[in-house]
């Protein structure tokens, strides 16, 4: 018995026994040895073979997941999600659900300027009303809301390469629907080291506020009699207020369906194309485009813009504005995104980072850059840490206040989400494979948000924050287990 | 099924594919390592089940079965399907799953009877994988054809049951079946487990031990099947391309490599180039154990 070893650690092999003497008997004429290319054209076939997993053992997996969202002294979201995937049998087919139940609390701002007086701001129909002090950017504190969503996937495999998935989504809000329909359809290709997706998706949102939606560019409404006052406001902010021969009528939203008055609607339309590369056993890319139109009604119903004095009037810096107008946009919308995103796995943490172009024809351009790293402990638990970098430029149209006497602009918006702005997120998630086998995490992250602050305007009172920088903090408990 | 507690890990034993089997494990509550001995042992009993050439009802039966009319098979089994397709390619023609026929003419029992030139003549036109039609998700024989998994079933077995078990396990975990074995990644203590190679003339007796903290070892040979007539040996090891033993092929090839399938075909495939099955590791960078 002769034993021969190489070993790779080594800096040479172990000499190999050399070929002795003649092979034996007649042979055919033979491929030369192909050195490494084997080992190489090996390796994306051995993943391709046990990378995806067609397992019985694990047939599906439920995620859940509960997340506190809290910016200071401003909205406050509590959001519970429950979603899964089966697959049926072998074949493939897997379907999915998912449910998600929000409740936002607190306040937004509305879009108006900072005054030198108190200012009274009421909802379209003037039912409900609330107060900013003085020198306060203006929030609209009467948001109370629950949020229903629930959708549903199906997963057909076409042939062995290819795969159908058709879903559909709805969610309820008091003043706010929406219905959705996709479909996505995905090919692998090369030994599936690469995979092509094509997708379309339909939804139509129908948005019924409280009085219904106002027109573009109106007045807000004074506020009704009894409402508007400091001391009503804690009543109002859950209620409304209705005038009716003198008496006054307290009706809780609650019991309002807000279905009075005209309500809006709009539908966009979807189109997404991706490519996903397994560029080795350990990389993966994928790059995905996608193409949204809206049309309808696109603006918010409870943003306003203050109509402040035209300056250089005797009383004007310090006369407060005039009015408000509710804001105003175009009635279509095209927007283009293009992301990507790698991930690389070492010996056992992983890495990914992705990058987002995002573009519309309202002039607004983002870029988004996004990182984590999975650092996996000696034991059950690891560790991620995640950065996120977000920066945006201003839709044409958006203004921080509209000058009174000056013609009307075609549009004009001063929601601070269509505003120039830059916000960064940092966190820190750790998780663990329970002995159970369910996985539990918990993630904590700080969100910061902050627009250029541009040469203060004489029509503000000075020191007011036109741009105020937003903070939040966000706690996030998931926890899964296999269906 | 058996588990017990071996000082620092628990080990499970099992039957499957007719070879004792065994999985480790990092500590581990006994009612989790019992769970997951069991998935285990289920895993290879299913891989087993479906793909053993002997039972009427596994999918390489039904495929055997086809007579010439196309078969087609389900998403798993194409993949192997695939894979076996790739090692076909990649060996030259050397690895190939349709051989299993030769078997008819060899019968290794350690005699000198070998079969007849004509006998063998006779099967050639059986073999050939490129006589097969893969025309995913069909598989297409010609009569008499047939097509033979066990070259890479349990290999395939012991990468599928790593990758389910290192996706409920954090901890580490060694997958063997019948000593071919492949190991998640270092033990919490930082300590290797220790494999043996064993002298394959003298079964039980380990020659080397080897420190494995992560990758898979695959070993190919058997030193009790062979032919002998005339001073010549006849290895088992049939080469498809002319229907007779692989002169001059290594007693047994063990090989290191990250997966088990991959060492496997390695192992197998070194076999496969008789003599210069060390000369055609040393090229392919791996770890390995050639026995002679």
């Amino acid at each position: 018995m002769q034993l021969t070893e190489g070993h790779v650690t080594a800096d040479r092999f172990v000499a190999g026994r050399a070929a002795a003497g003649p092979p034996g008997g007649e042979r055919p004429s033979r491929a030369p040895l192909r050195g490494l290319s084997i080992r190489e054209g090996l390796t994306a076939a051995t993943c391709a073979l046990i990378g995806m997993g067609a397992g019985v053992a694990r047939a599906g997996e439920v995620d859940t997941a509960v997340l506190l969202y809290s910016e200071a002294d401003r909205v406050t979201v509590l959001e519970g999600v429950v979603k899964g995937r089966r697959e049926i049998g072998e074949s493939g087919r897997a379907v999915g659900f998912r449910l998600t139940v929000d409740a936002l609390t607190g306040a937004s701002a509305n879009g108006a300027t900072p005054a030198d007086r108190v200012q009274t701001f009421t909802s379209p129909s003037g039912r409900s009303a609330y107060t900013t002090p003085t020198g306060r950017t203006p929030l609209n504190d009467t948001f109370s809301d629950r949020r229903i969503a629930a959708g549903a996937t199906w997963e057909e495999p076409l042939g062995r390469l290819s795969k159908g998935s058709l879903g559909l989504d709805v969610s309820w809000e008091r003043d706010y629907s929406s219905f959705a329909a996709s479909g996505v359809l995905s090919r692998d290709l090369f030994l599936r080291n690469t995979t092509l997706v094509a997708g379309a998706s339909g939804s139509w949102d129908r948005v019924s506020p409280r009085g219904g939606a106002p027109e573009s560019f109106s007045w807000m409404p004074p506020p009704a009699p009894g409402g508007g006052g400091d001391d009503d406001k804690r009543a109002l902010a859950g209620g409304g207020t209705w005038a009716s021969g003198g008496e006054e009528v307290w009706i809780f939203e609650d019991d309002d369906e807000g279905s009075e008055g005209p309500a809006k609607s709009k539908s966009t339309f979807d189109l997404l194309a991706g490519i996903t590369q397994v560029i080795d056993r350990a990389t993966i890319l994928q790059v995905n485009y996608t193409r949204s139109r809206s049309i309808g009604y696109l603006a918010d119903p409870y943003k306003l813009l203050s109509v402040l004095p035209a300056a250089g009037g005797e009383s004007g810096t310090l006369a407060g504005p005039v009015g408000y107008r509710f804001e105003k946009r175009p009635d279509a919308r095209t927007k283009h995104a293009v992301l990507g995103e790698a991930k690389h796995h070492f010996r056992r943490d992983m890495a990914g980072v992705s990058y987002r172009y995002m573009w519309d024809d309202w002039g607004v351009v983002s870029h988004t850059i996004d990182v984590r790293y999975l650092w996996q402990r000696d034991g059950p638990g690891f560790w991620e840490p995640h950065v996120r970098l977000y920066r945006q430029t201003a839709a044409d149209f958006y203004a921080r206040f509209l000058v009174d006497g000056e013609p009307l602009p075609e549009s004009a918006s001063a929601d601070y989400r269509l505003g120039e702005m830059a916000t960064y997120t940092v966190g820190l998630k750790y998780g663990r494979v329970l002995p159970s086998g369910h996985r539990a995490g918990i993630r904590v992250e700080y969100y910061e948000q902050r627009s250029e602050e541009p040469a203060g305007d004489p029509r503000v009172p000075s020191g007011s924050d036109l741009y105020p920088t937003v903070r939040a903090g966000i706690v996030q408990l998931d926890y899964s287990f296999d269906w | 099924m058996d588990l017990r507690w071996e000082g620092d890990h628990w080990v499970g034993a099992f039957d499957a594919m007719a070879s004792p089997c065994q999985l480790l494990l990092d500590p581990a509550p006994r009612e989790r390592a019992e769970e997951l001995l069991d998935l285990a042992a289920r895993e290879a009993r299913r891989i087993e089940r479906k793909f053993s050439r002997y039972r009427e009802d596994s999918v390489v039966h039904a495929v055997n079965a086809g007579a010439g009319a196309p078969v087609r098979v389900d998403e798993e089994t194409a993949r192997l399907l695939d894979f076996a397709d790739r090692c076909y390619r990649l060996s030259g023609g050397r690895f190939d799953i349709t051989s299993g026929v030769l078997r008819r003419a060899w019968v290794f029992d350690g005699s000198d009877r070998l079969p007849s030139a004509e006998k063998v003549e006779r099967l050639r036109p059986l073999v050939g994988w490129e006589r097969a039609r893969w025309s995913p998700p069909e598989i297409t024989l010609a009569p008499g054809m047939e097509i033979d998994l066990g070259g890479i079933g349990k290999e395939y077995a012991v990468d599928r049951i790593l990758s389910l078990l290192v996706e409920r396990f954090d901890s580490a975990v060694l997958v063997n079946l019948g000593g071919d074995l492949r190991a998640s990644g270092p033990r919490a203590s930082g300590a290797a487990w220790v494999v043996g190679i064993e002298d394959p003339s003298a079964e039980g007796v380990p020659v080397r031990s080897i420190d494995l903290r992560r990758g898979a070892l695959a070993t190919s040979g058997d030193a009790r099947r062979f032919l002998e007539k005339d001073g010549t040996r006849y290895g088992h090891i049939l080469d498809p391309l002319t229907g007779w033993p692989v002169a001059g092929a290594p007693r047994s090839v063990t090989v290191l490599a990250d997966m088990c399938t991959e060492a496997g075909f390695l192992a197998t495939l070194a076999m496969l180039h008789g003599l210069e099955a060390e000369r055609f590791l040393e090229t392919q960078g791996v770890s390995h154990w050639c026995f002679r």
